[in-house]
């Protein structure tokens, strides 16, 4: 990982940015709309209202959010070391796996079998990343290959799990657990903020004091931005690679019980539709800046949510609803690329330096 | 090849440099590190575009834009640490160069006419990366055979080899003679020199300061020719006032994978208060002495000791409050995060300053910039990207961020490499001001003049092993270029 991100960049810039690349994508949605034949208005109009059109639906964004973003911050410290963490998926189902055992099987009262499952998830998902932190410390292994098999292993674990050991026998026979009890599930904040929400904000928070207000922050991105250099100056590289897997894993782990004890109730084997993929896009467009990549994550949760909705009420074809969404991504993406940063600065300055010749230039 | 100039970015590599080699001759390219012995012969070979000079070769006026069109006008260079791919077996690098259809087989046949001047003696089934240095160089002086190569350039073919393996390799040199070929052969070493080249051309600062026949000459004088008389020298005032020692090699032994040992019982004490220089031609042991006093590897025996006890890795170093600073001769690659603000940058180093478990951004900012400001760093702004900054701001950087803790003993390494001339004399003045402060210095350096500006006490690094320290008094440059071309003229 190279660059420079999160530094020393305006935010007017930002905003031109993100604005330029919403345009391009809105530009290249509208194209892909037309084609299909529907009606451009009525399928803005859905997206936004399903969005943020009245309380229930940012209540719904939000909770689409959460996951996605909490599990995108631990994606954004891992990259700040320099590591690939793609396995966000599997994370998720190995956290919500730990935490509905908790939920479903430790008798006590609500708030501290919460506390419990909370802990537990952040401990089980932490080692699943960890295992990829020490086979890349260790072996020189690839987290990039490693996370993916991760994946899997844990994903057919859940699956196996919900079609037998934890099936729930009144289900007949769909593959998920028993729903968790109702004090162990985490309601809202007045009517339209989710506790989820509170914590993506506290692990946001968190996740800045850690990496731009901490030593071992700097240990992290000195990682990244070289292995030599840290090397040299005495980071013990293997330790701060395992701890950076570790932490990615336990927000993924936390991510996934976010929604588990929020909004699902029940651990399925279809429990996370690709958060933690979506996790590694929020984490690049947020340029592995916690704060950038929390509004990023918000951002796309509220994207996702206005479209899943105007799958719905528009009739926007699944397939192209998702289309939209990987378009808006892959716009944001291509925005914040660090190649496509600097060029920006550049033509900055050398904006600033024509106006400034202009100015000296007698008239 | 006359009249050639090759200038990078602020360096002149060769300065309207002249070379003539005749057919079946052994010319040797002598010359001290930068002297620009590997630029020219890579102008040679299409490597390197000059900027301006001719090549003529056989008669003709050639121009190599690239290794092909050299190896197509029958010139062939082979490396110092040769390009063959490692994990393909010998027939299969035989055949990338054009040899056989890579069985063994065919690459036996192929290669049948040219053994017979140079026998390969190589198992062509095995892995090139199993294999010594000097059989893989074999392979590549077989593969410029293949392609009737007539000028072969040898770019310090010694370095990597075992006593035994350069007597071999000075045989096949002797046959490529024989057979009407001419070598040139790139070396610092005065003994080799003299065995078997026909003629010397020796290189100082870019430029060719004398071809001589060989048997004309004295290692002393290709000593002298190669080192050069001093030229100005920063200044270096107060007597030495040297204390206890503090740093200390103790007979030292790194031995290599393939050739010889890297490092042989190398000792070595720097007392408080003294500069020690360490002169030699690159590739004598400097890398793994630096490695093995910055704490990044170990001995095979021996030890490193301060102030009596033996050095952790590098990665205890803070928390057991080692106080060495440490000025590697890669700034770009291990001194500094390019990417990285500089004030990141500072807090890499051996003491930085507490800041309280929160990092209040002004605080760190504050301390950065007045660091930035006492080292002369410009722009002293704390938020710049270190790649942003010149070269010698670079290794201000370094210098700020390693001397600003105060440190008991500073290790540096070719710290002024590539720097202009203000540049260079900061930062020799902060090493004085290091011992001035009664810090034990050990400045290993291929830049001689460095060494006779600033040492104490120097010590010569030839083949891995230690000669000295002398105190700076009795020895003088010949006597040092001597040691470093591996005669010892007592």
């Amino acid at each position: 990982m190279g660059g420079s991100f999160g530094f020393g960049e305006g935010v007017g810039a930002l905003i031109a940015r993100t604005s330029i690349a919403l345009a391009g994508a809105a530009l290249v949605g509208a194209l892909v709309l037309t084609a299909a034949g529907l009606d451009l208005a009525t399928t803005w109009e859905a997206i936004y209202e399903g969005a943020i059109g009245d309380e229930l639906a940012i209540r719904n964004s939000l909770l689409e959010a959460v996951p996605i973003t909490i599990t995108a911050i631990g994606v954004a410290i891992a990259f700040r070391a320099g590591l690939f963490n793609l396995g966000g998926q599997g994370q998720i189902y190995v956290g919500a796996l730990a935490a509905v055992l908790v939920a479903l099987y430790l008798h006590a009262p609500g708030a501290v079998v919460i506390a419990i499952a909370l802990v537990a998830s952040m401990l089980a998902a932490g080692a699943w990343g960890g295992i990829a932190g020490v086979l890349r410390a260790r072996l020189g292994l690839s987290e990039i290959i490693t996370t993916i098999m991760l994946n899997f292993i844990a994903f057919w674990l859940v699956s196996y799990l919900v079609r037998g050991p934890i099936q729930d026998p009144e289900g007949d026979g769909y593959p998920y657990t028993r729903e968790i009890p109702e004090p162990v599930q985490l309601g809202l904040i007045g009517d339209v903020v989710p506790v989820g929400a509170v914590l993506m904000l506290a692990v946001g928070v968190a996740a800045w004091l850690l990496m731009d207000r901490s030593r071992f922050g700097l240990k992290i991105k000195a990682l990244g931005e070289g292995e030599a250099a840290s090397r040299f100056a005495g980071i013990a590289v293997p330790r701060v690679t395992i701890v950076a897997m570790v932490i990615a894993g336990a927000l993924g782990g936390l991510g996934g019980t976010a929604s588990l004890l929020g909004v699902q109730h029940r651990l399925s084997d279809f429990f996370s539709p690709g958060w933690g993929f979506d996790a590694v896009a929020t984490a690049l467009i947020g340029r592995g800046s916690p704060i950038g990549t929390l509004v990023a994550g918000v951002f796309i949760g509220f994207l996702r949510s206005g479209i899943q909705t105007a799958e719905g009420t528009a009739e926007v074809p699944a397939a192209l609803a998702q289309i939209l969404l990987g378009v808006v991504v892959l716009f944001l993406i291509i925005a914040n690329a660090d190649l496509v940063v600097r060029l920006g600065r550049r033509l900055r300055q050398r904006l600033a330096r024509g106006r400034g010749e202009a100015l000296e230039r007698p008239a | 090849m006359s009249g050639i100039v090759k200038e990078f970015a602020n360096v002149t590599a060769c300065d309207d440099v002249s070379l003539e080699v005749a057919g079946g001759e052994v010319h040797a390219l002598l010359g001290e590190n930068g002297a620009g012995k590997t630029t020219l012969m890579n102008i040679l070979y299409g490597l390197v575009r000059p900027d301006r000079g001719v090549i003529e070769f056989e008669g003709r006026r050639i121009d190599p834009r690239t290794p092909g069109d050299a190896l197509t006008a029958g010139i062939g260079m082979v490396h110092q640490h040769p390009l063959v791919v490692g994990p393909m077996s010998v027939a299969e690098n035989l055949f990338l160069g054009g040899l056989g259809d890579g069985t063994q087989d065919g690459a036996r046949a192929a290669i049948a006419p040219i053994t017979k001047t140079i026998p390969l003696d190589v198992d062509l089934a095995a892995r090139v990366d199993s294999l010594p240095m000097s059989q893989r160089q074999r392979i590549e002086i077989v593969r410029c055979l293949a392609r009737d190569v007539r000028l072969l350039i040898l770019d310090e073919p010694t370095a990597v080899l075992t006593p035994e393996e350069v007597e071999q390799l000075f045989i096949e040199i002797e046959r490529l003679r024989g057979s009407g070929r001419s070598v040139i052969f790139i070396s610092h070493k005065l003994s080799e020199v003299m065995r078997i080249a026909d003629r010397v051309t020796v290189l100082r600062g870019g430029r060719n300061v004398g071809t001589h026949e060989a048997g004309a000459m004295t290692a002393a004088k290709l000593a002298a020719a190669m080192v050069g008389a001093a030229t100005g020298d920063v200044t270096r005032s107060d007597g030495s006032k040297p204390g206890r020692v503090r740093l200390e090699v103790d007979a030292c032994t790194i031995t290599g994978r393939f050739g010889p040992p890297e490092l042989e019982r190398c000792t070595l004490g720097v007392r408080s208060g003294e500069i020690i220089g360490i002169a030699g031609v690159e590739g004598n042991g400097q890398r793994p002495l630096a490695e093995l006093l910055f704490g990044l590897r170990r001995a095979t025996s021996g030890t490193v000791r301060f102030d009596g006890r033996a050095l952790p890795p590098v990665g205890r170093w803070q928390a057991s409050k080692v106080p060495i600073a440490r000025i590697p001769e890669d700034r770009r690659h291990h001194g500094l995060l390019l990417g990285a603000p500089l004030w990141q940058n500072l807090m890499l180093g051996p003491q930085p300053p507490r800041f309280g478990p929160v990092l209040a951004r002004r605080a760190v900012l504050d301390w950065a910039r007045t660091t930035l400001e006492e080292y002369g760093v410009r722009p002293a702004d704390p938020t710049t990207l270190a790649a942003n900054l010149s070269g010698g701001n670079q290794q201000k950087v370094v210098i700020a961020r390693e001397l600003g803790g105060a440190p008991e003993a500073v290790v540096a390494v070719n710290p002024t490499r590539g720097l202009d001339i203000r540049a260079q004399q900061e930062v020799q003045e902060r090493l004085l001001q290091a011992r001035g402060r009664g810090a034990a210095v050990l400045l290993i350096s291929t830049d001689l003049d460095e060494i006779f500006a600033l040492s104490d006490s120097i010590a010569v690094l030839y083949g891995g092993r230690i000669t000295g320290p002398f105190a700076a008094a009795e020895i003088d440059r010949d006597r040092a270029g001597m040691l470093m071309g591996g005669v010892d003229g007592g």
